[in-house]
């Protein structure tokens, strides 16, 4: 656990290319399973964690008949995805609502942390992206079949009929692609901002702080994965569901 | 730098978690929140809807009633005239009855009163030529006497009159 601990305060050292390089990780012995941990990724997603319960727990608090500036806000974010997700799949869109709007805080902030020096966002580790990728996949195929039936379900992926036995690969491997895209397109696209940000910090020896860089793959460019990233889950959804 | 390993299934883990909580501690308060607030904008949005009917309804009726009142009050106006008119025929009439009678009346006591004079004249003439004739039978008369008399008698039936 101390050595835990201190990977855990390590974590926070100013970053470099070298930090980018290697990995922080935490051996974790469950019996005769070496569970290998990125500790700086499980850190960073506790902080993200923590803010958005922290933020959720203020805007809980506010709630008035009469709206603050706040509350309007946050009204104005659920009611958002609220009618976004019941545009797109219907009566069934409060069932999805939590997964759809949670995607998008969680890699909302887990983007935007990476903006502040010596943090890194969580969505830079591919197991955050590949996870929440395998995750919707996941929820995704259950829904189809929840919805169609098995028989239906199986039977898409022979379609169209003419040229089954060549459609049925291709339709899995057109499965497994929207998990590959959907994960590393996230994780691509925040990697690479920091690696941009990082590669030319080290080139200026960090006299100027790269605000405009920082703005951009930070704010604009993490904002507007975070939306990409909850919608193509729900869109995946709702096509699933047919 | 790109290892995929247990920290996989921790972030789904974490993910869950988060989606847990936040969905107890904001997406659902607020959802019913959210929920309640539209339900009740639609009552209050009906409730007005409702008033704005029952307040068309009712001056529709006040209006309805306006007219029948108008209506009413023109049918008493055209009855009133009508009693009025018939009224003052009735009056016009009998005052013309009571005209009528009055001048019957005038004229029968006018016919009674010239009749009485007549009478009268009659019997005046009659001692008259009863008076002539006695002086005619008493004296013999001359021409101009004779005259004379007959002027006094003319100038007493005038007298007479």
């Amino acid at each position: 656990m101390g050595e835990f601990i201190e990977k855990v305060v390590s974590s926070f050292e100013i970053g470099n290319l070298q930090n980018v390089k290697e990995v922080n990780t935490y051996i974790l012995k469950i019996g005769k399973w070496n569970l290998t941990l990125n500790v700086t990724t499980l850190v960073m997603t506790w902080i993200t964690m923590i803010i958005l319960i922290v933020l959720a727990y203020i805007a809980r608090k506010k709630i008035e008949k009469y709206p603050s500036k706040l509350q309007a806000l946050v009204e104005m974010i659920i009611s958002g995805m609220d009618d976004l997700t019941k545009e797109t799949l219907g009566v069934v869109a409060r069932k999805y609502f939590p997964l759809i709007t949670t995607l998008l805080f969680f890699v909302l902030i887990s983007n935007w942390l990476g903006c502040i020096p010596t943090l890194k966002s969580p969505t830079q580790d591919l197991n955050t992206t590949l996870g929440l990728g395998l995750m919707v996949f996941v929820i995704v195929q259950a829904s189809a079949i929840w919805h169609k039936g098995i028989i239906e379900y199986v039977k898409g992926f022979f379609q169209p009929y003419i040229i089954a036995p060549l459609m049925f690969p291709l339709n899995v491997v057109g499965e497994i692609a929207k998990v590959i895209s959907h994960s590393f397109r996230l994780f691509g696209n925040i990697l690479g901002g920091s690696l941009i940000i990082l590669v030319l910090s080290e080139l200026i020896r960090y006299f100027i702080l790269p605000i405009g860089l920082y703005a951009f793959f930070g704010f604009f460019s993490g904002t507007i994965q975070a939306f990409v990233f909850s919608i193509l889950a729900l869109v995946y959804i709702a096509i699933a569901r047919g | 730098m790109i290892s995929v390993n247990f920290t996989l299934i921790m972030q789904v883990i974490n993910f869950l978690i988060l989606m847990g909580i936040l969905y107890k501690l904001l997406y659902k308060p607020v959802l019913d929140f959210l929920d309640k607030r539209a339900k009740d904008t639609k009552e209050q949005i009906q409730a007005t809807e409702n008033a704005h009917i029952k307040a068309n309804n009712n001056v529709e009726e006040a209006k309805k009633a306006l007219l029948e009142s108008k209506k009413e009050s023109m049918v008493i106006r055209e009855r009133a005239k009508q009693v009025a008119l018939e009224e003052k025929n009735e009056i016009i009439n009998q005052a013309k009855e009571e005209a009528q009678n009055i001048i019957k009346e005038t004229k029968i006591t006018i016919e009674r009163e010239v009749s009485k004079a007549k009478n009268e004249l009659k019997e005046e003439i009659g001692l008259l030529s009863i008076n002539i004739a006695e002086k005619i039978i008493n004296k013999s008369l001359e021409q101009s006497e004779h005259q004379q008399l007959i002027d006094e008698y003319i100038k007493n039936v005038e007298n007479l009159h």
